[in-house]
């Protein structure tokens, strides 16, 4: 069993090697800088609170997170019937790629932020997901279809 | 040429994240034992869940039963009307398998509001409205595959059915595109207990058939039943549309479907058949000639 302070340690240790990117990841997923505060925020303190309970924090964040960020988007789903057409939040104009990526299904949206963005391989995607490879490869395959749809044959 | 990897990146990496830390302090010094979202239980929740439900199923179903015996039959026993025919109809051995290779093009119904299904429409082609499927929509980015198909009608309550009459509801699927159907999936109520209902999932390579008769469902497949009564909702909220539901439960320790059954690659159809004494009295398939398929 792990001390305390020693637990506390190694959770700030991972938040600041493993945090900014999994905020930018899950906001890219929900396109929403305030759910991602909230999502990133309860996988760490969730972690702090399990403690070594966990046996692999990296991946348990990022799963943690996910899973967070997507009931949330149901839940405002549930609560706004209907929602603007883009999700994103509008703060940054220079954001062509990611407004085509704020049209995908949720599965997609996950599926491409996760490979394109934090470089995780299908399997570990998929692993992420609750999902199957093959699954996430369809997920990938489509959503490349759709961003060349919308954003034409520079993609 | 945009590099997709590149630019998700550079776009991403455009806002600078809030340091949490502090937050995350104080949220784990709290007590949020009642928000926390516990992955390594919530599926077994979620197990538990089904089976609660499966559980008041049962009670309802009980309860909905003795009511009916102590009352007086003023149920319309009406037996449903036979189409027209001047042949013998034919003994009824299930669904028609057989398929052409070429995969029936999809009719997209548009996103649902959530943009997470896809439908097919087909025409109004059988004799007796509650076997008539008007549409199938797959839930497509569902773990699970859940499959709805609309009807013109919603069938008489299972209690009041005559008892010699098997109303089915189901599914065929090609899982390896090959234009050979695997597996066969269905709902009915062939159950000897009056009002119960049956579940079933057919390899058509070994022959084996999983089944579940009369409650808790939920394995091999779980399902919605038009005819179930007397509580499950027969219509989809705000719509007066019947509707017979089959999805496969999934989880990280359990999971109905068949393994190579990927509800995002699988080809299936829809069929539905009325028989009496195992004579087929009215059946349709959705869509009638080939298979549907997402991609």
């Amino acid at each position: 069993m792990m001390h305390v302070t020693e637990i506390r340690g190694e959770v700030e240790a991972l938040y600041r090697s493993e945090g900014a990117r999994l905020w930018s990841a899950v906001r890219g997923y929900t396109g929403d800088g305030g759910i991602a505060d909230d999502a990133v925020a309860e996988a760490f303190a969730q972690l702090l609170r399990r403690g070594d309970e966990v046996r692999n924090p990296g991946a348990w964040v990022w799963t943690t997170a996910f899973r967070a960020a997507a009931r949330e988007l149901q839940q405002r789903r549930a609560t706004l019937p209907d929602p603007p057409d883009s999700a994103h939040d509008a703060a940054m104009p220079d954001q062509r790629v990611l407004s085509a990526i704020a049209q995908l299904s949720d599965r997609q949206r996950a599926a491409v932020v996760l490979h394109y963005y934090a470089d995780r391989p299908v399997k570990e995607v998929a692993d992420l997901l609750g999902s199957t490879t093959s699954a996430v490869s369809v997920h990938l395959f489509r959503a490349r279809k759709h961003l060349r749809d919308l954003l034409g044959d520079d993609l | 040429m945009i590099d997709l990897k590149h630019e998700i990146k550079r776009e991403l990496n455009q806002i600078e994240p809030p340091d949490l830390w502090e937050r995350i302090q104080a949220d784990a010094a709290n007590d949020g034992d009642a928000s926390v979202l516990d992955l390594t239980s919530s599926r077994r929740r979620r197990r538990s869940l089904w089976l609660a439900v499966a559980a008041v199923l049962a009670l309802f179903a009980l309860v909905g039963a003795l009511a009916l015996l102590d009352e007086d039959q003023t149920v319309d026993t009406t037996p449903v009307t036979e189409p027209t025919t001047t042949t013998a109809p034919p003994i009824w051995s299930g669904p028609e398998l057989d398929r052409a290779t070429v995969v029936h093009p999809r009719t997209v119904l548009g996103a649902d509001p959530h943009g997470d299904s896809l439908g097919w429409l087909d025409p109004t082609d059988a004799p007796l409205d509650f076997v008539d499927v008007t549409r199938v929509r797959l839930l497509e980015h569902s773990n699970d595959g859940n499959w709805t198909l609309f009807l013109a009608a919603a069938p008489p309550p299972v209690l009041d059915m005559e008892p010699e009459m098997i109303v089915a509801y189901g599914l065929v699927f090609d899982t390896n595109a090959d234009g050979v159907a695997d597996y066969v999936a269905g709902v009915d109520n062939d159950a000897p207990v009056r009002g119960d209902l049956r579940a079933w999932v057919t390899d058509l390579a070994t022959g084996e058939t999983d089944e579940k008769i009369g409650p808790p469902y939920g394995f091999p497949i779980e399902f919605s039943y038009p005819a179930e009564t007397p509580i499950t909702r027969r219509s989809p909220p705000g719509s007066d549309e019947p509707w017979a539901v089959l999805t496969f439960l999934n989880g990280p320790d359990y999971r109905s479907a068949p393994p190579d059954l990927d509800p995002e690659t699988v080809r299936f159809f829809a069929w539905t058949a009325v028989t009496r004494d195992g004579v087929l009295v009215a059946d349709d398939y959705a869509p009638d000639m080939g298979w549907m398929s997402v991609e």
